[in-house]
């Protein structure tokens, strides 16, 4: 499942000195894998959109 | 850049000290935490060498060769840096400064500001360097770490080891950390430790990962290694130790911090990076040392008053016997 930070939040995983992470940041899934075992609050699924039936 | 002062025109009195930001020491320098190697100006081989014996039945005829004596040379070439800043010292003739400006309206040096202002600079100038030594991280470096195919064991690169290169501003030079990550161009041999956020609550737990993946032959022969910590964990250790029922699994002596007996030396590591090694493993190569320590003043030209303030030095981080030094990155 694809990961993603979640709007507005902002991930600091290293201290002051390192960079802010937020939704708009390129991650690997394997970084994002990573950074949901230490921050699982600020990490979502990418939810996929339901496609609409055709009329 | 010209001296960014917010200048009060001295009328009374001044507060006698100047007062600096507060900055860490270079105690790497200081203290002697790791291997210093003077004198490294450029293309100095630096070799390894690794054996590998083996017993074998003994023969009366023509013996086979077994084993390896493996000698490894890596070419080291310190990056020449530089710290340079202007300022006009005339700005200060208004301020508390001009109290020990000679008289006559040639003098604007002051004493004052070039032990206390200057000084802090130039503290600030060495921490720098030291932060770097530890957790300097060049683009290219990154760029190489973030193009290495993630796994859990010891022969792929860690999805915490990219973590902490994607987090990193690129530097001038690669550090300790980045070093250990990826050395020679491919990912380096370390002892990796996959980790966690580190707290006062979770740092017994994740030192006791760092101390069992710490080989036996680094902990039983000579020179004992030392863990490398970032500041922040003595203020966890602190903690831990108040609920902790004995207090010998991180033991403090002094201003010793010892975990198992291994001492603990506070650098300017990332937050959940740890490192163990021995001292001889980090290597500091410069030039000289004490070129950190010096720094010119001095006119910018002749014609002029405005001055500037420089450093120049060379570094460079060498790790060796890479496959015994460990890296816990959370």
């Amino acid at each position: 499942m694809a990961l993603k930070i979640k709007a507005g939040e902002k991930i600091q995983a290293y201290g002051a000195a390192s960079k802010l992470f937020d939704e708009n940041s390129q991650l690997s899934q394997e970084i994002l894998e990573h950074l949901k075992s230490r921050f699982p609050d600020q990490i979502e699924e990418i939810k996929e959109q339901k496609k609409e039936p055709k009329k | 850049m010209a001296i960014s002062a917010t200048i009060v025109d001295i009328r009374g009195k001044a507060y006698e000290p100047v007062i600096t930001e507060l900055l860490f020491e270079n105690k790497t320098v200081a203290d002697n935490l790791v291997s210093f190697e003077d004198d490294v100006k450029a293309n100095t081989i630096f070799t390894e060498n690794s054996n590998i014996v083996a017993m074998q039945a003994y023969t009366s005829g023509a013996p086979s060769s077994s084993g390896t004596l493996a000698v490894t040379d890596t070419l080291i070439t310190p990056t020449k840096l530089m710290f340079y800043q202007e300022f006009d010292p005339n700005a200060l003739r208004s301020s508390r400064f001009n109290r020990d400006m000679k008289p006559g309206a040639w003098n604007v040096a002051s004493s004052e500001f070039e032990r206390s202002v200057l000084a802090a600079y130039a503290k600030e100038v060495s921490y720098d360097a030291e932060l770097k030594f530890w957790s300097g991280l060049t683009a290219a470096t990154q760029t190489a770490i973030a193009g290495l195919s993630p796994g859990v064991g010891q022969a792929a690169v860690g999805a915490a080891e990219q973590t902490w290169a994607a987090a990193q501003t690129p530097a001038l030079v690669d550090g300790v950390i980045g070093r250990m990550i990826y050395n020679g161009g491919a990912l380096g041999t370390r002892v990796k430790v996959a980790g966690t956020t580190i707290s006062s609550s979770t740092i017994a737990a994740e030192y006791a990962k760092v101390y069992a993946a710490i080989p036996a032959v680094v902990l039983a022969s000579g020179e004992q290694p030392f863990i490398y910590a970032p500041h922040s964990h003595k203020q966890f250790i602190n903690i831990y130790n108040v609920s902790a029922t004995y207090r010998d699994l991180f033991s403090v002596s002094g201003d010793k911090y010892y975990y198992n007996g291994v001492e603990i030396k506070f650098v300017p590591l990332s937050e959940n990076v740890i490192v163990a090694a021995k001292p001889s493993h980090l290597v500091w190569c410069t030039d000289l040392v004490s070129d950190l320590n010096y720094m010119e003043i001095n006119k910018i030209a002749n014609n002029r008053d405005d001055m500037f303030v420089k450093h120049v030095f060379t570094q460079f981080t060498h790790v060796v016997n890479q496959a015994v030094n460990v890296l816990y990155v959370g």
